[in-house]
């Protein structure tokens, strides 16, 4: 069995620790490196091309928003996780604009930490209640529309993240709907990629009504 | 096109049957007159002084003559006097052409004037009691005209001034009379409708009335006014380019107030005029009057046109405005096609034309006409004026209300940013400092339960009141929230969740603090199961009136709770946060499990 690469960007040491301790006792991860700031961080992920970046956005040197960007265009497969002391909705979308696949909780247990990786890689992306209400507010709740567009919700869509916004598991969601936990965890990876869309045509609308170009 | 053919026959129908009626009104009929003699029989002359006289009935007519000079006819009537009357005597002569000269007794009693006599001019001339003589009485009549000829002499009267007086009064009226209010009302419209146009030159419908009342001036000055014209040819030439001027214009007119396209006639109409008067100006004396009867019978197509265009968009103008404009317009055509009879025939069937009528008539509708929309428009302006401003107060009442939604997001948005501001701070500093502690105690191995307790607590109360203000308007959001929270703990103590978060709208928070107060109880409750009940499942359920806890642990006697200080210190907690928030909380125990129930208050139905 193959194990996959994890770096971790955190300036907080303690913290950091704390990863690295959860990564290195868990089967199927491999420790890569660990950065405190921005700019030795993306040094590190070119030259490592880790499999997994853990990201902290509050960098001494810098937005980690930088680095989730910067893989999201990479020439290997990568993914990246937003590091959150609560998980909080506003950060962990703007995170998920910028590409990022999911967060992480820094005051989790250990084996959490390892499970949502390895959970991560294997297709599936974490979402907490209040990310999938705000998710739902942003995209639109299409609970009647057939024929959603490019970036709009799908029916199924909307009622698993209304489902998550109640506080309902994937698991759970899944016997709902009578659909497996894998396909609930595609679902939540389309929408987030929907969300990065939106976030994209947003930006360029905006650009154009400022005038940029 | 039969449609079209059925309206032009109509119209021509309805036209002949109106001038059967003018012909059955008699008006202008020459009647015996009370104190007076009519005379119907005169001698005529061949002789000046009459000596082969031969007896004729009146009314005379003379036969057309294009012949250069003076026709000429000499006539004679004698009356008997048995007594020189004491009132004023007079001859009325209700109508003659073109000239009479009479004498009474040998004495000149009545010299035509220089000027033209008009042809509806009736004629009154007193008789001085001293050229009356006893028993036969002589009066001779001359009566002569220029090219055509076409002399005519009707019965006339003598006798009493006063009786004669009102007869002449009222067949001048007819006559003269009206002819000369229909002039002066031609050129003042005339005048009126131009400046209106000058006004408002986009619209050219007063244009073509103005030059409608224009012409009917000209020809009504040539009936009423003694004006020069010139010869007989200019004055037909005249007569017919006015008269079918005057019906082309009004064709115009009305087909503008109906609002229809211009019709293929208006362009043919003119050239063929044009022609026509051309025609008439270089022809022989002789066809002079068959072309300018021609271009009168153009005339009389574009009238026809006129009343059956009036009746084919009858829809388009409202019902009263048809009511009046349709007989009237009929009628005037009927009194033109009256006058292109009496002039065709030469008969000179009634004596009296009416002619002048026509325009009299047709100004006074289009007056009305006028008038009739100038009162609905003034009515549609003042609707429109009052509908404006109901337009504008309410887009006042719009603009004042968008004005204090915009202010009202200004200040959310400036509370938002202060509030995200704050929260950042909570949850990066405070927060990532209570991480990094607890991580630090874990790397060092720093055993201290109370100290590594208070800080989860710490931590976790963070959480909840972060959640309880990022979700204050989704209870169901913030109970999703906790129990990702809470998921952890219950794995450690082998406890599961039994999630019934209930579809639809739950309970709306009324205060900003009531759904952190709600879930204080709820993860109290939460807390308590997983601490004391030895439960292996607890159940949350929320619907739109409640949240309840349950479990399937091993409950609690309420008489205990004196005792259980930790739990009867968290279950007063719990009450007192459901009296703030105005809730019912009530507490069932037994061995098969607790149940706890908030029965939230209700709430305005919106």
């Amino acid at each position: 069995m193959t194990s996959h690469s994890v770096l971790i960007l955190e300036d907080r040491p303690e913290i950091a620790k704390r990863l690295e301790r959860a990564i290195l006792k868990t089967e199927g991860l491999d420790l890569a490196g660990s950065a405190g700031a921005l700019d030795r961080g993306m040094q590190m992920i070119f030259d490592l091309r880790p499999r997994v970046i853990l990201v902290d956005l509050g960098l001494p040197d810098g937005s980690g928003i930088e680095a989730i960007a910067a893989v999201a265009n990479a020439d290997w497969e990568i993914d990246s996780l937003v590091i959150s002391v609560f998980g909080d909705e506003a950060r962990v979308v703007q995170a998920i604009q910028a590409g990022a696949r999911g967060y992480l909780l820094k005051g989790g247990d250990l084996d959490q930490v390892g499970a949502d990786i390895l959970s991560l890689i294997n297709g599936g992306s974490p979402i907490s209640p209040a990310i999938a209400r705000h998710v739902l507010n942003r995209l639109g709740d299409h609970a009647d529309a057939d024929t959603p567009d490019e970036v709009g919700l799908t029916t199924r869509e909307s009622d698993i993240l209304r489902a998550v916004s109640r506080g309902y598991k994937r698991r759970e969601i899944a016997g709902q709907l009578d659909i497996s936990e894998g396909t609930v965890g595609n679902h939540i990876t389309n929408i987030y990629r929907k969300l990065k869309v939106r976030s994209n045509i947003e930006a360029v609308a905006q650009a154009a009504r400022k005038g940029i170009i | 096109m039969v449609a079209h053919l059925r309206t032009y026959a109509g119209v021509i129908a309805w036209v002949f049957i109106v001038l059967l009626m003018l012909y059955v009104t008699e008006i202008g009929a020459i009647h015996p007159l009370p104190k007076s003699q009519l005379v119907n029989q005169v001698d005529s002359c061949v002789q000046p002084d009459c000596t082969e006289a031969r007896r004729i009935d009146l009314p005379f007519f003379s036969p057309v003559r294009y012949t250069p000079g003076i026709e000429r006819h000499a006539f004679r009537f004698t009356f008997q006097m048995t007594s020189i009357p004491d009132e004023p005597q007079a001859i009325f002569v209700p109508k003659f052409s073109r000239d009479l000269q009479i004498s009474l007794n040998g004495n000149r009693i009545y010299t035509p004037p220089d000027k033209r006599h008009l042809w509806n001019d009736p004629l009154l001339v007193d008789v001085p009691p001293s050229l009356l003589a006893l028993g036969e009485n002589r009066v001779d009549l001359v009566l002569s005209g220029p090219i055509p000829g076409l002399l005519d002499l009707r019965p006339l009267y003598f006798g009493d001034l006063q009786v004669l007086t009102q007869a002449y009064g009222w067949r001048y009226m007819l006559g003269q009379g009206l002819t000369r209010l229909a002039l002066e009302l031609m050129v003042f419209f005339a005048i009126v409708y131009v400046v209106i146009w000058i006004g408002r030159r986009q619209d050219r419908t007063f244009l073509w009335l103005g030059l409608s009342c224009l012409c009917a001036g000209i020809f009504l000055a040539m009936l009423g006014v003694s004006f020069p014209v010139g010869d007989y040819r200019n004055w037909r030439l005249l007569q017919a380019v006015a008269m079918s001027g005057y019906v082309y214009f009004m064709l115009k007119f009305i087909r503008a107030i109906l609002g229809i396209a211009p019709l293929r006639i208006e362009r043919v109409l003119p050239p063929l005029i044009g022609l026509g008067a051309l025609a008439t100006a270089l022809v022989p004396i002789e066809i002079v009057y068959t072309m300018s009867m021609v271009v009168s019978l153009l005339a009389a197509v574009a009238g026809i046109e006129i009343v059956a265009m009036m009746w084919r968009h009858r829809d388009r103008v409202p019902r009263i405005d048809f009511l009046v404009f349709f007989p009237a317009l009929s009628l005037a055509l009927a009194l033109a096609f009256d006058s292109v009879f009496l002039s065709l025939t030469n008969t000179q069937a009634r004596s009296l034309n009416l002619m002048h009528l026509m325009p009299l008539i047709t100004s006074l509708v289009c007056l009305w006409l006028i008038l009739s929309r100038l009162i609905r428009s003034l009515n549609g302006q003042e609707q429109l004026t009052a509908a404006l401003q109901g337009a504008i107060a309410q887009k006042t009442a719009e603009l004042e209300a968008s004005y204090d939604k915009l202010a009202a997001a200004e200040r959310a948005q400036a509370i938002g940013a202060e509030r995200s501001r704050i929260m950042l701070e909570l949850h990066d500093g405070v927060g990532g400092q209570l991480v990094n502690t607890l991580a630090y105690m874990e790397s060092h191995a720093i055993a201290d339960p109370t100290l590594r307790g208070a800080l989860e607590d710490a931590l976790s109360d963070l959480a909840l009141m972060l959640d309880s203000i990022e979700n204050q308007d989704s209870l169901a959001t913030l109970l999703g929230m906790m129990r990702t929270r809470l998921e952890g703990l219950l794995a450690k103590h082998g406890v599961e969740f039994d999630w019934q978060i209930q579809q639809g709208p739950l309970w709306p928070a009324q205060d900003l603090s009531d759904n952190l107060q709600i879930a204080r109880i709820v993860q109290e409750a939460i807390t308590n199961v997983v601490k004391h009940a030895e439960a292996r499942t607890v159940t949350v359920y929320a619907d739109r009136d409640r949240v309840t806890v349950s479990d399937d642990g091993k409950g609690f006697d309420p008489a205990d709770l004196a005792t259980h200080d930790r739990l009867g210190l968290g279950l007063s907690g719990m009450r007192r946060r459901a009296a703030k928030l105005g809730a019912t909380l009530t507490i069932d125990s037994d061995k098969a499990g607790t149940k706890i129930r908030l029965d939230l208050p209700s709430t305005p139905t919106h």
